[in-house]
């Protein structure tokens, strides 16, 4: 029963030191706050172009983008994700999530591998994650199973994990198009 | 167990790759009006593993208007002269917004055609069951109706042959589609109509040929032959026997069967329906059919 007893007391402790650390940690750290001192800050901003192609002069065609504010089917436009580290310190593991926005189907051809970043594809919204370009399965009527690539439309969502840590100051861009259905 | 499982894991695959391949259903397009909304996340971790997480800001992107029409399909029929034909259309907003579409019509003829709205049965029944096209917007044009994305209205396209237009006479009648949201968007359809109307040719020939005595039996041919495409309804024969002669009795044949000369219901006669003339009911000659009729007379 001591020992038990004992036992507890250690538990509430712990518990104990817990709560204070909590109530302590704005006084202890302001700086993590304006998050200029401790730690890594890191933001995310998106921005979206319409891409167009104009024909010049002398007939070629070039593909450029636009400012976007209203857009009609079968517009491609194109996404960008910055991600910025103004703390202190690196940020790891950086993972930058974006869902396909509704009404549109991803341009596989605009995913690419970078350096230093691994591209996965979700076909569920995030709950499970391949390596992109996705595939899925089908299975027969006489039961053979065959892997297939992914239709654009299935995908739900593209995550980019940056293989190295981002450290202070850094930015990191990726973009990929939709296409308006 | 494990085998069980698997077989569980591998039917929700299936159902979820039906579910991507099942063809989607915008025919249309993202509707108008529908903001396209992005925001990405960012999650890292410190040195010390704790996990960190940001949202970007929102982007907004809305989808605008756009017209889309389509006019199908294109029809071919065979037309009498006099007749009305009529061929069926079906008209779809294909925009991604509700839309109204002005329909004209072109006749390569020239000929009078008239837009009915179908009531929905395919079957043309003009002043019935189906009306005349309005102008739903009373912008001078009559129209589908007010179409909300991706609807359509069945209309009929009803082309007048003129009377006495010439066998085999093609007439192309174009049926047009205008978006009223924006004028630049059309689709059209063609109607062509070939006439079917009947060509009679007659031919006379006399035995025996040439210079004859009075007293001479005479023996006159007829062959009524339809050249045309169409039936030739109520084809009559009169031939006036000529002067200087005598009709001799009973001596009506067609197609070597011998008819009376009195009204009765062999459909000829002789001197009954018109004086001194023979006049033979012929009734329908369908296209390439022909009747021979002969009588006789003797000179005077």
């Amino acid at each position: 029963m001591k020992t038990c007893s004992l036992w507890l007391t250690a538990r509430h402790r712990v518990a104990w030191l817990w709560i204070l650390s909590v109530a302590l940690s704005p006084a202890v750290a302001p700086g993590a706050a304006q998050g200029q001192d401790l730690g890594p800050q890191v933001s995310i901003a998106v921005s979206v172009e319409r891409e167009i192609t104009r024909t010049q002069p002398d007939g070629t065609q070039v593909v450029e983008t636009e400012p976007v504010e209203e857009a009609v089917p079968g517009d491609v436009l194109v996404y960008t994700l910055s991600a910025h580290n103004s703390g202190a310190t690196a940020a790891h593991g950086v993972r930058l999530q974006d869902p396909i926005p509704t009404g549109t189907a991803l341009v596989l051809d605009s995913v690419g591998n970078a350096d230093g970043v691994r591209v996965d594809a979700s076909l569920d919204s995030g709950d499970s994650w391949q390596p992109f370009p996705a595939r899925v399965r089908l299975t027969a009527d006489d039961g053979q199973v065959q892997d297939v690539p992914a239709p654009p439309e299935a995908y739900t969502s593209l995550r980019w994990v940056l293989l190295e840590p981002l450290f202070p100051g850094e930015t990191r861009d990726v973009r990929f198009k939709v296409q308006i259905r | 167990m494990n085998r069980m499982a698997l077989r569980a894991a591998s039917t929700v695959t299936l159902l979820l790759a039906a579910a991507f391949f099942t063809p989607t259903a915008w025919a249309v397009g993202t509707a108008a009006g529908v903001p396209i909304t992005n925001q990405a996340t960012v999650d890292y971790e410190d040195a010390n593993g704790n996990p960190l997480q940001s949202l970007s800001n929102i982007v907004t992107t809305t989808v605008s208007q756009v017209g889309g029409v389509t006019v199908v399909p294109d029809n071919a029929a065979n037309g009498d002269p006099g007749d009305t034909v009529s061929y069926l259309h079906t008209v779809t907003n294909t925009g991604n917004g509700t839309d109204t579409i002005d329909m004209t019509t072109s006749s390569s003829q020239g000929w009078s055609v008239s837009l009915y709205l179908d009531d929905g049965d395919g079957i043309f029944e003009p002043g019935t069951d189906d009306v005349a096209l309005a102008d739903s917007d009373t912008d001078g044009t009559p129209d589908s109706g007010s179409l909300i994305a991706d609807a359509s209205v069945d209309i009929w396209v009803a082309v007048s042959v003129p009377a006495g237009t010439a066998d085999g006479t093609v007439d192309t009648t174009t049926v047009t589609g205008t978006s009223s949201f924006d004028g630049t968007v059309t689709d059209s359809a063609t109607d062509t109509t070939t006439v079917t109307a009947p060509t009679l040719s007659v031919t006379k020939s006399v035995l025996p040929a040439g210079d004859q005595p009075p007293g001479t039996t005479l023996t006159y041919t007829v062959v009524i032959t339809n050249n045309g495409n169409a039936d030739a309804n109520q084809v009559v024969l009169t031939d006036p026997i000529p002067a200087n002669t005598t009709y001799v009795g009973s001596s009506i044949t067609q197609d070597s069967n011998p008819r009376t000369d009195i009204a009765d219901g062999d459909n000829a006669d002789y001197n009954v329906t018109s004086a001194t003339t023979v006049t033979v009911s012929v009734g329908t000659l369908a296209p390439s059919a022909s009747t021979t009729i002969t009588f006789q007379v003797t000179i005077d």
